[in-house]
């Protein structure tokens, strides 16, 4: 994939942390990160789980024409990383469903638990506003939820991400959940 | 709140937690200290917690392996192996049916399954509904239907087996306006001619519309979907009551608003005519790029329908030619009674107006389209206009000129691709290859040939070395004056020889102005073909080796097959190769191991073909000739033979060997038909013609036979066996001199293959001294190689030793010895046909 040389700029500041340097590039990779994501999936067999990391991992080096990646650091890889996760599904979960509408929309499930009590909720779309209106005011808790939920990482290596221990993550992570649950249930 | 009480909250909350459930409500009180806000706050957060506790755990990729399907993640099947098919990808949605790819555990092919999606598992009716799609569409055969394998009840799950048809939604290629002009034609077609084979078995459609056609890369088209069709009521049977749509598909909508008819808006009675209509949309937007109708809602789109206005242009302008104006118009009509009755009516006026396409070009032309059309509105006006039946290419094999041998297998290799290509290419009639067989060997000129094909155009092409790079050339040639209508040069790179082809074949289209769907570098399933480069390189190879076909080369040509079916053990067709090598290897001509053997690998290696490929013309007929030649089952084997031809009309050698097989029993006009027929099919072969000779032989026609000897241009790689058969003629028309010298000059290079008929022929002139001693000779090899006993009995035939002609006849007849089948008709026999002990031979043969 050609891409042009302020692309290509925008995602060397990506890789070196610049966050708004990917919201800046993302509409232009969307479709080929889709493409991506997709081929990636099937790749995978029944039980396996794609890693966040290898998607963006191997995104980027498509992406910017690169051999490989360059990140500030492993940490930082994981952050970012769990951020794009979040955007490319959650966009393209809400493209998708503004297509179909109604019965055909896709729920993701957001839990083991199901059942009619959790329906509302059981939304990808709502989580990712639920996350945007905490992020004004609460944006670490939305990084960690970043982390975990569309990441997978365990809450240690969520810790040396920020700098924090453990055991506040853990605290945080409980308190994001009570909010997100309240968010998503009946306060909507 | 301010961030304050936030964090007041937070604390409270985190404390609290610490907590056992039933000290939490106290110690929040007291903690709030008064404070409302705080106090309904974390009551509320440690409410959610306890609901909560689950929420987000799981990492949202284990969760939904399938994030990015489409549809509803719980009710994937993918993955899942049920009764024998292993679930793939999801391939769509229906109203009432999910469609995915499968394997075929037990078949080894790809299909596609449908199953009842999951709001109907429970419901009876829609269980009963898809038998019944199953069933009656499984009557309904058609090449441009989805075809029905069967449908399965495994308990949990129903679902009814189809062909796998890769390709893309009409749909998707409408709205990415990815259809050519003339394939717009085509597929409208192709479409109409499947819903009239469905009008024809009284289904009616019901939900025609883009997306439910798919076209696939060669551009066929498929109708899929008749989950809402309905069957027509049997007048004959008033009994039956009409299979009107189930309660399951009441439930969903039926059809799809901007594709239903104005009756089906209104819930009135469905006929045919009712597909007409909805054709009659697909059509309009198949040449106009949009839906006639479409509105900004459903209920604007519906009145649109009813109202029944249509204007013929798109957006841009453009509009249809008048007469096809004129059938959409009888199609669009809000009375049904104004339209066709069925799509039977519609496909007659549509392929009539095919005929005349040329007449009026006021569609949209778009620019890549626009050199397409202008060859073809050249070579297609001879077509249309002239009075010329069809238009035709004969591709020609490539001349090998780069001193190369290893790179013979280009010549074949490139041409046949060649053919293969453009026969998907729209617009081209391709002389079969076959047709071409042995054609270099011809000192003929190509227009010449590719008019004795009735062929209006030949490509013709060399490959030669040019500074170390290898260079393809290739020509297009009229054949009704000789001119070169254009000239294509390819420089490619020895290295490169792999992707050759592909390099190649797409500059050869630009150049041709050949437009295909399929994309070069992905040929799609085929079944017999391979996908992997290096094995269709070796099998090619081996073909190229297996044309040559003596000794030698029949040698190589299996090590090359094998090597292809090393790389890819699915390939039917390097089994089907293999196969035809064997088969020769117990001839005096080619090899020298026992029948048995030879024969054993042969139908082994068959029946490996045609496990994956069952309509494996090559290897069907390899299985009728080791039943000719090994078992003895002249019967069995004419119906293999038959069965190749079915399999492929074209095969002409399936034609060949069955004239022999006719010829054994001595159903000596038949035998020569089927030969005629052959070389019918490869009038350039030199082993056709050669068989006709052979068979003329046989029927006692020496004279014809000779004739046919003596015109063709005898070729190097068949001379031997044509001065043999020219020899065999002599000795029975009384020129056994003649025969002898040349039977002496085949023995020096081809011993095995001359002694017999050397040693009858010297025998008949009373030359026993020399005749016994190539008998010793023989009984002396026979020591250390197989023998054919049945060789020295037709020498002691010559010298009318008839006891001994006799205990070898039988020792070959123990051998089972190939061409110990001919014993009821080969002329050399004739000395000792009318003894008893023959007479029992040809019983116990089943030649009686």
């Amino acid at each position: 994939m050609k891409t042009s040389t302020s692309v290509t700029a925008s995602l060397v500041k990506w890789s070196d942390g610049d966050a708004a340097a990917f919201d800046e590039i993302y509409p232009k990779l969307e479709p080929e990160l889709r493409r991506l994501a997709l081929s990636m999936f099937r790749r995978f067999r029944p039980g396996e789980t794609l890693q966040p990391t290898a998607l963006i991992g191997e995104a980027y080096i498509k992406l910017a024409g690169q051999n490989r990646v360059i990140w500030r650091n492993r940490n930082h890889f994981f952050a970012i990383a769990a951020t794009s996760m979040r955007r490319i599904v959650c966009n393209y979960h809400r493209d998708v469903n503004a297509k179909k509408r109604g019965d055909g929309a896709i729920k993701i499930s957001l839990s083991k638990l199901t059942g009619p009590a959790f329906d509302r909720s059981s939304d990808l779309i709502a989580l990712d506003e639920a996350l945007d209106k905490i992020a004004e005011f609460e944006p670490r808790k939305v990084a960690i939820v970043e982390m975990r939920f569309f990441g997978g990482l365990t809450n240690l290596e969520i810790a040396e991400t920020l700098g924090i221990s453990e055991s506040t993550v853990a605290r945080e992570w409980r308190m994001t959940k009570a909010m997100i649950y309240r968010m998503l249930s009946n306060e909507s | 709140m301010n961030r304050d009480t936030w964090t007041d909250i937070q604390s409270i909350f985190h404390d609290a937690l610490e907590l056992s459930e039933s000290e939490r409500d106290a110690y929040v009180e007291a903690a709030a200290n008064g404070d409302e806000e705080v106090l309904r706050e974390v009551r509320a957060y440690l409410a959610a917690d306890r609901s909560a506790s689950q929420l987000l755990d799981e990492p949202i990729l284990e969760l939904n392996t399938e994030l990015f399907a489409e549809g509803p993640v719980e009710t994937l099947l993918t993955g899942r192996e049920i009764a024998g098919y292993q679930i793939g990808r999801r391939l769509g949605s229906g109203g009432m049916g999910d469609v995915y790819y499968a394997d075929d555990l037990s078949l080894n092919r790809p299909v596609a399954l449908k199953f009842l999606s999951a709001e109907f598992h429970c419901d009876d009716n829609a269980k009963a509904h898809l038998k019944r799609e199953a069933k009656s569409l499984s009557v309904l055969k058609h090449p441009n239907i989805c075809d029905v394998f069967t449908y399965v009840d495994a308990g949990e799950h129903q679902f009814m087996v189809m062909e796998y048809v890769e390709g893309e939604s009409l749909a998707n290629l409408i709205a990415d306006q990815r259809l050519f002009p003339v394939t717009t034609d085509n597929v409208g077609l192709q479409i109409v001619s499947a819903i009239a084979a469905a009008h024809e078995q009284k289904i009616i459609h019901c939900d025609i519309k883009p997306g439910n056609m798919i076209v696939a890369k060669n551009g066929t088209t498929k109708v899929l979907d008749f989950g809402l069709a309905k069957v027509v009521h049997d007048q004959s049977r008033p009994d039956l009551p009409s299979e009107q749509i189930t309660q399951a598909a009441k439930s969903v909508q039926i059809g799809t608003v901007a594709y239903m008819s104005p009756e089906q808006h209104e819930g009135r009675e469905l006929d045919y005519r009712s597909d007409v209509f909805s054709l009659g949309i697909l059509l309009y937007e198949l040449h106009l790029g949009k839906n006639p109708f479409e509105r900004s809602d459903a209920q604007k789109t519906k009145e649109a329908i009813l109202d029944g206005n249509v204007t013929f242009a798109s957006q841009t302008g453009e509009s249809v030619r008048p007469a096809l104006k004129r059938v959409l118009t009888k199609c669009l009509e809000v009375d049904p009674s104004r339209r066709y009755s069925d799509a039977a009516k519609l496909k007659w006026d549509l392929e009539h107006l095919q005929r005349s396409w040329l007449a009026a070009i006021t569609w949209k032309v778009g620019a890549p389209a626009l050199a397409l059309l202008t060859v073809f509105a050249i070579v297609s006006a001879v077509f249309y206009f002239g009075n010329e039946p069809e238009r035709s290419v004969a591709i020609m094999p490539f001349l090998n000129e780069t001193a190369d041998p290893e790179l013979d297998y280009l010549s074949d290799g490139i041409a046949e691709n060649l053919v293969d290509r453009m026969q998907r290419a729209s617009g081209f009639i391709i002389v079969p290859y076959t047709k071409l067989t042995g054609v270099l060997s011809q000192n003929v000129n190509v227009a010449q040939i590719g008019k004795s094909l009735n062929a209006n155009l030949v490509v013709t092409g060399r490959i030669f070395k040019n500074d170390g790079n290898l260079v393809v050339e290739a020509k297009l040639i009229e054949t009704r004056d000789g001119s070169v209508a254009r000239t294509s040069l390819i420089d490619l790179k020895t290295e490169d020889i792999q992707t050759a082809e592909n390099v190649m074949l797409k500059k050869l289209f630009e150049d041709l102005d050949v437009w295909t769907l399929e994309p070069l570098e992905n040929g799609g399933y085929t079944p017999g073909k391979t996908k992997i480069p290096e094995a269709h390189r070796q099998y090619l190879i081996g073909r190229g080796h297996w044309r040559k076909r003596d000794r030698t080369n029949i040698d190589l040509a299996i090590g090359a097959y094998q090597r292809a079916i090393d790389l890819d053990p699915t390939f039917a067709r390097a089994w089907a190769g293999m196969a035809e090598c064997w088969v020769l290897m117990s001839s005096v001509a080619y090899g020298s191991i026992t029948p048995k053997e030879s024969f054993d690998r042969a139908r082994a290696a068959a029946r490996h073909a045609l496990e994956i490929e069952p309509a494996n013309a090559e290897a069907r007929t390899v299985m009728g000739v080791v039943l000719t030649k090994h078992d003895w089952k002249w019967q069995e084997a004419e119906v293999e033979y038959r069965q190749a031809i079915t399999d492929d009309p074209n095969y002409g050698a399936a034609y060949y060997w069955l004239s022999g097989l006719l010829g054994i029993m001595g159903r000596n006009e038949e035998s020569i038909a089927a030969a005629e027929k052959a070389k019918e099919l490869e009038p350039y072969s030199p082993l056709v013609e050669y068989n006709l000779a052979r068979t003329y032989y046989f029927a006692r026609q020496y004279d014809k036979s000779l004739e046919i000897l003596n015109r063709g241009g005898s070729t190097q790689v068949e001379e031997e066996k044509i001065q043999y058969l020219t020899a065999l003629n002599y000795i029975q028309n009384g020129n056994t001199d003649e025969a002898i010298k040349r039977l002496e000059a085949i023995s020096a290079k081809n011993k095995m293959l001359a002694v017999a008929a050397l040693g009858h022929a010297q025998a008949k002139v009373g030359r026993r001294r020399e005749a016994t001693k190539l008998i010793e000779e023989l009984k002396a090899s026979a020591k250390g190689s197989y023998v054919p006993a049945q060789e020295i009995a037709i020498i002691y035939i010559g010298m009318n030793e008839t006891d001994k002609a006799f205990e070898y006849l039988h020792a070959a007849y123990r051998e089972k010895y190939g061409s110990l089948s001919a014993l009821r008709v080969e002329p050399l026999f004739d000395g000792v046909r009318d003894d008893a002990r023959f007479r029992y031979l040809l019983v116990q043969m089943g030649l009686n």
